[in-house]
């Protein structure tokens, strides 16, 4: 690990010099072998895939930010070992060591991006509507629960900067039911009554969860508070158009409300970190036909999903995978779904309906 | 389509902890020379059998071993992890005294004469009231464990040690092997489950040198339930099982050791169960089933909380490298318990 935050910085501080003298040189065009460079020796130096493209700049803005990712995540990890987690320094330590993870991650998918594809002409929708609401039906796969089917509803409802989110679980096999009702501020991208350049945006959030599980006999009430953020790839370099990275921090206090004779709320509390990272891309040109599919990681294990299932030493630290995409095919109306991987598996799929634009 | 969810997505994902729970069933079972040996409960892992001689690694104070030969036969028994004190009833005959297995300490040695017998180990009578020990994630420090052995072996009032795991750093043969040769020179037996750094190697090596990785039993009134969560979870069907366990110390003092926290209450930090529902379901259990005290281990330090109103001790003081800034360096629990509840829980610093 060491070594490659060497190589990395070395080649971020040489790349540009080396750059000047090869300006625009493409070794292979977009496509396969050059995004199978990206993969190997990619993953090791990010922007390898871009450069074989000729795009320098991305070249070199993914080698930076590879190192500060690797940086983090290096610097993260060796205060965890050298502290032994201590829950002093959990709270800052563990945030910048996810997000080190998530940076390093990030950097080599968008090199992969850049290669494969050398930029596309998708964009997000060049409108934000006041409503969108979505129905759906979700099956979860979790050994440890009966339930499997359940009905979904989530809708944004949008005013000035602000977004409110109802979002409902409700199993049709099993008594267990989600309720989320979640507000967010958008000081930054687009809005109904703001217009923005592209999809970039930064909001800051605060949400309140009730979840019920009737037929294990305990409920978890849940407020959480984080900042998320989407960064448009094409402002970093053309060949990423098309693309675009998401981010979130942030935190949350847990209270199990256990049906124990004696039991009390509030010796039940516990903090849960809130963290997650993604790319994704764009399909259609913005207009009423559009989507994007995003891949991401997700930190937390209090959700569906939960943590990864690992075999070996390392159980119960991962959070979840996912990817979730949505796809209007008229103006109003599309449809959208999701997957995640975690200790339990979650598919859903919704028909949507947007409008107000 | 949850078959082909399953097909699609590896249940090994789901279920890591399945292939353990598995194992758990054929624990205490043997067969050798036309006679048979089945430890009841599953309380000792049988190590070697061959029809006249049998080492057993016990993982209870009291064992219930049935024998079943074809012709009366002469059986060399050795029960390696050993309770000090204990006595070998065969069928109706009076209790016998074991002698000591060379280089082990807790252990007995006994030569019998066997057709269809049943054999009873258990511990002389004494008082109610007595003293054990908490000892988790000793991984790494296996070099220093002596210090804590001896320890331990100072005071008399303690009569076992049970563990929630982490005894070495990956879980090899030859790990477990050399953690077993230092247990040598500890005095009284070590009754453990595994924790996440026994993961790293096949639970084959757990298996056939500790027996089971879940194990239940009953000591002077107190039931104690050691519950596999190295995966960071406990396998579906083990919850089962800790139904009835739960059920059967309704009326008395249940003890619930288990190696991952469900909840970590330092809770940005998720030294826990890799789910927080599933998490949330154990805790219900154990709440409602008025578990007596809930120890933990995975978190090298020392916590005491509540949670459902079950009291909660995490002590990870084997040695393991420790949480810092928290005044906590290697410990062990000392607990006071009888067939009335927890009398006492005290920190015992070695360092």
């Amino acid at each position: 690990m060491l070594r490659w935050l060497c190589v990395c910085c070395v080649l971020a501080i040489v790349s540009p010099a080396f750059a000047q003298e090869h300006e625009d040189r493409q070794y292979v065009r977009p496509g396969v072998l050059a995004g199978g460079l990206a993969v190997v020796p990619g993953f090791v130096v990010h922007g390898a895939g871009a450069f074989t493209i000729g795009d320098r700049r991305a070249a070199r803005r993914l080698l930076i930010t590879e190192a500060i990712g690797l940086g983090a995540l290096i610097g993260g990890g060796t205060l965890l070992a050298v502290t032994g987690t201590s829950r002093r320094m959990i709270g800052v330590v563990a945030p910048i060591t996810i997000a080190g993870f998530g940076l390093f991650m990030l950097s080599w998918l968008a090199d992969i991006y850049a290669a494969t594809t050398g930029g596309r002409d998708a964009h997000a929708p060049g409108f934000s509507p006041r409503y969108d609401a979505e129905l759906g039906y979700a099956y979860v796969h979790d050994p440890q629960f009966r339930y499997g089917s359940f009905a979904t509803l989530h809708a944004d409802l949008r005013a000035h900067d602000l977004r409110l989110s109802p979002d409902a679980w409700i199993a049709l096999d099993d008594d267990n039911q989600r309720f989320t009702l979640e507000l967010a501020y958008r000081p930054f991208g687009r809005t109904p009554r703001r217009a923005a350049p592209d999809g970039s945006y930064a909001e800051l959030a605060t949400a309140f969860r009730h979840h019920r599980f009737g037929s294990d006999d305990f409920a978890v009430i849940t407020p959480m508070w984080w900042i998320q953020a989407r960064l448009d790839l094409a402002r970093v370099a053309p060949t990423l158009a098309g693309a675009f990275v998401e981010g979130q921090l942030g935190a949350g206090l847990e209270l199990y409300d256990f049906d124990v004779r004696g039991s009390k709320l509030g010796d039940n509390a516990f903090g849960l970190l809130l963290s997650r990272f993604g790319f994704g891309a764009y399909f259609g040109d913005g207009g009423a036909r559009s989507g994007e599919l995003f891949a991401y990681y997700d930190h937390r294990h209090d959700d569906f999903a939960a943590g990864l299932g690992v075999q070996g030493i390392g159980s119960g630290i991962l959070g979840h995978v996912g990817a979730r995409g949505h796809y209007f095919i008229t103006r109003n109306w599309g449809v959208s779904g999701l997957v995640e991987l975690g200790s339990a598996l979650v598919t859903s799929l919704a028909v949507r309906y947007r409008g107000g634009m | 389509m949850r078959a082909l969810l399953l097909v699609l997505f590896l249940p090994g994902c789901f279920l890591p902890a399945e292939k353990r729970a598995r194992l758990d069933r054929s624990v205490g079972e043997a067969e050798a020379g036309g006679i048979t040996l089945e430890v009841a409960e599953g309380r000792a892992g049988i190590r070697s059998f061959d029809g006249l001689r049998a080492e057993l690694w016990a993982q209870a104070p009291s064992l219930s071993i049935s024998v079943r030969s074809d012709a009366p036969r002469p059986l060399v028994l050795d029960v390696l992890n050993c309770m000090p004190g204990t006595l070998l009833r065969v069928d109706a005959e009076a209790p016998r005294a074991p002698t000591p297995v060379a280089g082990r300490a807790a252990s007995c040695h006994f030569e019998l004469a066997v057709s269809d017998s049943q054999l009873e180990l258990a511990p002389a009578a004494a008082d109610t009231e007595y003293a054990f020990a908490v000892l988790s994630d000793v991984q790494d420090a296996i070099g220093r464990v002596q210090d804590i052995y001896r320890r331990m072996n100072a005071d008399p009032e303690l009569q076992f040690v049970v563990s929630t795991g982490d005894l070495v750093e990956t879980g090899t043969r030859s790990q477990l092997v050399h953690f077993q040769d230092e247990l040598a020179g500890l005095n009284i037996p070590l009754f453990s489950t595994v924790g996440n750094h026994e993961m790293g190697a096949p639970p084959s090596h757990w298996h056939s040198l500790f027996g089971p990785f879940n194990v239940n039993f009953v000591h002077r009134g107190v039931t104690f339930s050691l519950v596999d969560s190295g995966n960071a979870t406990i396998d579906p069907s083990m919850y089962g099982r800790l139904d009835d366990w739960l059920d059967a110390a309704e009326d008395g003092t249940h003890i619930v050791l288990t190696h991952v926290p469900p909840l970590d209450p330092a809770g940005l930090r998720g030294g826990a169960f890799r789910s927080r529902k599933e998490a949330a379901k154990l805790v219900q259990k154990l709440g409602r089933g008025r578990v007596d005290a809930l120890f933990l281990g995975h978190i090298h330090s020392y916590y005491s909380f509540s949670v459902a109103d079950v009291p909660t001790y995490i002590s990870g003081g084997g040695g393991a490298i420790q949480e810092r800034f928290d005044g906590i360096e290697r410990h062990y629990l000392k607990v006071r318990a009888s067939a009335r509840g927890i009398e006492d829980v005290a920190i015992v610093r070695v360092d």
